[in-house]
């Protein structure tokens, strides 16, 4: 079994015209939550 | 992908300046998509799993006539980790009783998955058809071994040379008190067993007393969950980094001293082997400072956190889901709110077990390992 197997192939920027690529910005911890009460036991 | 839908989990959400909130509230999923006109929006809302990639974006385009490339955004979100296939059916390598028995998993591994996958199985798949070895079925391997078992890993191996004592009832959850005097590997099993009848569980009692012994006991294993702890110093966790070193495997190592619990996790070819970190860490100390790991005082807790990073830890080398943090230790200050252990060290040059990277055997780290690496060289 190869451990390492997770990767997907990179996303080819260059191919994505300017106008339409898409920015995902992960938050940063100050910007999520630090609560998980009440949510699932 | 046939027909994309948004996860539920991840549902987006848009603040007043039409920026896009997705992936919920916590930290490592949760995320923002700046999206001016609207298209992003749009192709979401879309994507209820009701529609072909193809339908989608020809209403993006019906919707938004002055948009440049409307397949190129659909394309884009169906790569990201927010959506799912609806079409999807799960695979035929699980009963109807694990798909049951694994739902909580699916919906965990689904939530945190940071790669689109064709059916979200592929993790439980992938815990199915790992082969591990838990050395030590103290506190720390008890745990370990438990959620092991428990989370779905396929074949689980127990060793431990020692029999039940009372004394260990306070935090070794494997056993009862009619398991006093009986070898702790077999009740071990017979416990695990009884919790996952859809694993293979075996176990040995058994002492390693050598690196050559550890080599045979993991040998045909993916993994190795260290919860042993002699013999100390440059004992056990140097054999099992050299012997998983040598047959390419990764482990994840844990233990208490007293309130401290901490956890390393390491893969070959991937960030620092446990001598570069802990070689790291005796440079890092005042010359002369005595190293205890471990001493007789432990509770239930200690030891229930301990072998639950263990396990959480291989769930990560074993899958990639979460990303593991491979090369560092982290745990936690039970009697320290504030006290979060985070340890990292660049690989040493030279290390005999990590530094001859060039002909050795290859893996592929993954991005927040990139990161962690770049970071430390900084
Ligand atoms: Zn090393």
């Amino acid at each position: 079994m190869n451990t390492y197997e997770h990767e997907t192939e990179p996303v080819d920027e260059a191919a994505t015209p300017e106008k339409t690529k898409i920015v995902i910005r992960l938050l940063d911890k100050i910007e999520t939550t630090t609560s998980s009460n009440s949510v699932g036991n | 992908m046939r027909l994309p839908r948004v996860k539920f989990e991840h549902r987006p959400h848009r603040y007043e300046d039409g920026t896009i909130r997705i992936g919920g509230e916590i930290y490592g999923i949760a995320a923002e998509i700046a999206d001016p006109y609207g298209w992003v929006w749009t192709a979401l809302t879309l994507m209820d799993g009701t529609r072909s990639r193809d339908e989608i974006a020809q209403r993006l385009r019906l919707a938004h006539p002055e948009l440049p490339d409307a397949t190129s955004i659909v394309e884009q979100l169906v790569a990201t980790r927010y959506v799912e296939d609806a079409a999807a059916v799960p695979p035929a390598g699980l009963s109807e009783r694990e798909l049951d028995r694994y739902s909580r998993n699916h919906a965990f591994f689904r939530a945190v998955d940071t790669m689109p996958r064709a059916h979200g199985w592929e993790t439980q798949l992938r815990l199915k058809s790992a082969r591990v070895v838990v050395l030590g079925l103290g506190g720390t391997g008890c745990h370990a071994a438990w959620a092991l078992a428990a989370v779905g890993v396929g074949t689980l191996h127990c060793v431990d040379p020692d029999l039940v004592e009372l004394s260990n009832l306070n935090r070794q959850v494997l056993y009862g008190q009619d398991d006093v005097g009986r070898p702790k590997a077999e009740a071990a099993v017979a416990r695990l067993r009884a919790v996952n009848s859809d694993i293979s569980v075996t176990g040995e009692r058994r002492r390693i007393g050598s690196r050559r012994e550890l080599d045979d006991l993991i040998a045909g294993y993916d993994a190795l969950a260290l919860c042993a702890d002699r013999p100390t110093g440059h004992g056990i966790r140097v054999w099992a980094n050299r012997a998983c070193a040598a047959a390419n495997i990764p482990w994840a190592g844990g233990g208490y001293n007293g309130p401290l619990v901490t956890v390393g996790c390491f893969a070959p070819g991937a960030g620092a082997c446990y001598e570069c970190l802990s070689s790291g860490e005796e440079a890092r100390r005042r010359p002369g400072t005595p190293v205890d790991l471990g001493g007789p005082g432990v509770i239930a807790t200690s030891a229930g956190v301990s072998g639950q990073l263990v396990a959480h830890a291989l769930l990560g080398l074993l899958t990639g889901v979460p990303v593991p943090p491979v090369g560092t230790i982290q745990g936690v200050n039970l009697i320290a709110a504030d006290h979060h252990v985070w340890v990292r060290h660049p690989p040493r040059p030279g290390c005999p077990v990590c530094g001859t990277r060039a002909g050795g055997p290859e893996h592929n780290s993954s991005g927040r390992m990139t990161e962690i690496d770049a970071g430390l060289n900084e």
